[in-house]
């Protein structure tokens, strides 16, 4: 009884865990956020989704920001809590209006981090262009909540699928 | 053979003052040490702006070796983005994946209140010998510096945010990566 009490929590933890990972599966490898503009407000969500936590796989998924008819937005990724940490951000613009939001140099990396939360913060141009926008403005998520957190997890061990080659680091041949 | 050998030397001179610029340039560079500060501030009139200590140029040279600090230290939120962008080896730059192109980790700095001071690293490894073997030129990358604050507080929740200029209003700031010598 002392031994079965710690094994069924690690179980019920273990299958939140594989319950976060399906759901993470389901949505595909590839979260796609998506800004809008309506009626003069800006918003974001996710494709067919309006979740408050987006999930996606450390080393297998990706993922990708688009603007389809705003002109120039930033989408950036801050860690929602403890101290602060490394941020990356993509920059959209009508010419390249869908890019991907690099979350490997968060530092979640396969092997890393296991469960990692981040803030994501969608700005969009307001006055300017891509190149001399001088005012943004802060999009809301569709959904009416509070942001949308990205919960980077880690997911299974992957190789490089059968004929091909792992990729090489050429600074780091070894 | 006179007309030949003023042709000879002119030719020469005229190949090597772009080398004499680069030379000059790395050793402004070398004087101005390794580490590059971007400092952020409130004019308190609605305008952000931003500069390198003592400097109005809005190129700066930092080597591959170096790091790249901006900081703010009396402005609340501020979004510092270095991305790559065009330049005399601008097809180097954006054909190669972001960690190639200078910059080691993140291009993206948020600084807030508690933070106020971020640290960009430069890759250590020549960018020239991955690309053209360890005789190979030195290389620049280019990247465009964009700043921007919060406007309407310090908060999570900041609803605004306003184009830091160069305190110089010469245009952005361009940051020049070069191969440690």
């Amino acid at each position: 009884m002392r031994i079965a009490l710690p094994l069924v929590f690690l179980a019920c933890a273990g299958n939140a865990f594989a319950q976060e990972a399906a759901h993470s599966a389901d949505s595909t490898d590839v979260l796609v956020v998506s800004v809008f503009e309506e009626d003069g407000a800006f918003v974001y969500d996710l494709d067919g989704g309006d979740e408050s936590v987006a999930y996606i796989y450390s080393n297998a998924g990706v993922l990708v920001a688009r603007a389809a008819d705003v002109g120039t937005a930033i989408v950036v990724l801050e860690p929602a809590d403890g101290p602060p940490g490394p941020t990356t951000a993509a920059v959209l613009t009508p010419d390249d209006p869908a890019d991907v939001v690099d979350h490997k140099s968060l530092g979640a990396e396969a092997g890393g981090t296991l469960t990692s939360d981040y803030r994501m913060t969608v700005l969009v141009c307001t006055q300017g262009d891509a190149q001399t926008c001088g005012q943004w403005t802060a999009a809301n998520p569709r959904s009416g909540g509070q942001g949308l957190i990205i919960r980077i997890v880690q997911g299974p061990a992957l190789g490089p699928g059968e004929g091909e080659d792992p990729p090489v680091d050429p600074f780091d041949p070894d | 053979m006179r007309f030949f050998l003023c042709f000879l030397v002119l030719g020469t001179a005229a190949a090597a003052q772009p080398a004499q610029e680069f030379n000059q340039r790395l050793r402004d560079a070398a004087n101005r040490s390794d580490t590059l500060v971007l400092s952020i501030y409130d004019e308190g009139d609605g305008r952000f702006v931003y500069d390198l200590p003592g400097e109005t140029d809005t190129r700066a040279i930092v080597f591959n070796t170096g790091a790249f600090i901006v900081r703010a230290p009396d402005v609340g939120r501020a979004l510092v983005i270095v991305e790559p962008f065009g330049g005399e080896s601008s097809s180097v730059a954006t054909d190669l994946p972001q960690i190639h192109t200078g910059l080691l980790g993140p291009n993206t700095a948020l600084l807030t209140p508690h933070a106020p001071i971020a640290e960009f690293r430069l890759r250590y490894t020549r960018l020239s010998e991955y690309l053209g073997g360890p005789d190979a030129p030195p290389i620049e990358t280019y990247h465009r510096v964009r700043v921007l604050a919060c406007a309407d507080g310090q908060g999570e929740d900041c609803q605004t945010w306003t184009a830091a200029e160069p305190r110089s209003g010469r245009g952005d700031l361009y940051l020049i990566v070069v191969d440690a010598p």
